[in-house]
């Protein structure tokens, strides 16, 4: 297995808020949900270099949507996660959850 | 300036370091217009810019190896010869207030000429021009700080020559994402409303 076949954490995560998002994912909603659910800070331009990575190896795709007054007219670009984005969220999701498996020191909240 | 404009030259500096990327850009407006602050505004450009510039030298390590190694030696040649022939020649008008403005014109002439050689990746390469300006200045910054902590008279030189490696460093910058804004093709800002989603 090489290391592209999973995802790290940060792409997971990002990976994990389009989905939520579905067709309303750009940089505002996505930082705006990652936000919500696990308080975690991330900045936009940090989003965009991993969106742009995730492109580049065809795990999200984007579109250029519409242009408000509040943006200064520029336009917003919505993501989309892909199929082969979909099977590489499922490979990490599986491979984290053998890891997970069988470490009685974290089960009860133990360190 | 009202609170809903967002800071000028923040946004013309991220603009030269993602200018295709409009979508960063309008996000970053649209968060600032709904209650973020100056502070946050000017954070998330420096990391953006940061972000920008490192893929960019990544993605052209070759280039930017060549760079280094040429800014290297133009710098060197700067310091070993070129400021000693002009110390001997005017000697008089390179006393310290008529020597700063002629070193900033200089780096701002050098920032503005490497963006110019390297017109797809000018901003980058014009803060990896910066930098290694502020190298240059490291060695003979760090020997008068050691002066300095061990007699009080070098103090005011290290005070001049703080301002001196800032002036310098922002010198350089300047003059390159000068040449970077002027090369960034203009677009028009509204492009009508409801656009259909086209893909990328």
């Amino acid at each position: 297995m090489k290391n592209e076949d999973y995802l790290g954490n940060l792409e997971l995560i990002i990976m994990l808020a389009l989905i939520r998002l579905d067709d309303e994912a750009y940089g505002v909603s996505i930082a705006r949900e990652i936000r919500r659910t696990v308080a975690y800070e991330i900045a936009l331009g940090t989003i965009y270099a991993v969106l742009e990575r995730l492109e580049q190896r065809r795990m999200v795709s984007s579109a250029v949507g519409e242009s408000t007054p509040e943006r200064g007219g520029r336009a917003k670009r919505y993501f989309r996660v892909t199929a082969k984005g979909m099977r590489k969220v499922n490979q990490t999701r599986r491979a984290l959850a053998k890891l997970w498996q069988g470490l009685p020191q974290i089960e009860g909240g133990k360190a | 300036m009202t609170r809903h404009a967002p800071p000028i030259i923040a946004t013309w500096v991220l603009s030269c370091f993602v200018g295709e990327n409009e979508a960063l850009i309008g996000d970053l407006i649209e968060e600032y217009r709904n209650g973020r602050s100056r502070l946050w505004y000017w954070k998330e450009v420096l990391i953006a810019v940061f972000r920008a510039t490192v893929t960019e030298l990544r993605a052209h390590w070759v280039l930017s190896l060549r760079l280094i190694v040429l800014l290297g030696a133009i710098q060197w040649c700067f310091g070993h010869w070129f400021v000693p022939l002009l110390w001997y020649l005017f000697g008089v008008l390179l006393r310290t207030p008529y020597w700063l403005p002629v070193a900033c014109a200089f780096s701002f002439l050098l920032g503005w000429t490497v963006a110019r050689l390297h017109r797809p990746h000018q901003a980058a390469v014009a803060l990896l021009n910066s930098a290694m300006v502020f190298l240059a200045a490291a060695p003979g910054f760090c020997r008068l700080a050691e002066d300095a902590l061990s007699n009080d008279r070098f103090r005011a030189y290290l005070y001049f020559d703080v301002v001196f490696t800032v002036l310098l460093c922002f010198s350089a910058l300047l003059g390159g994402l000068w040449r970077s804004s002027n090369g960034i093709e203009r677009k028009p800002k509204t492009p009508p409303t409801h656009a259909p989603l086209t893909p990328v």
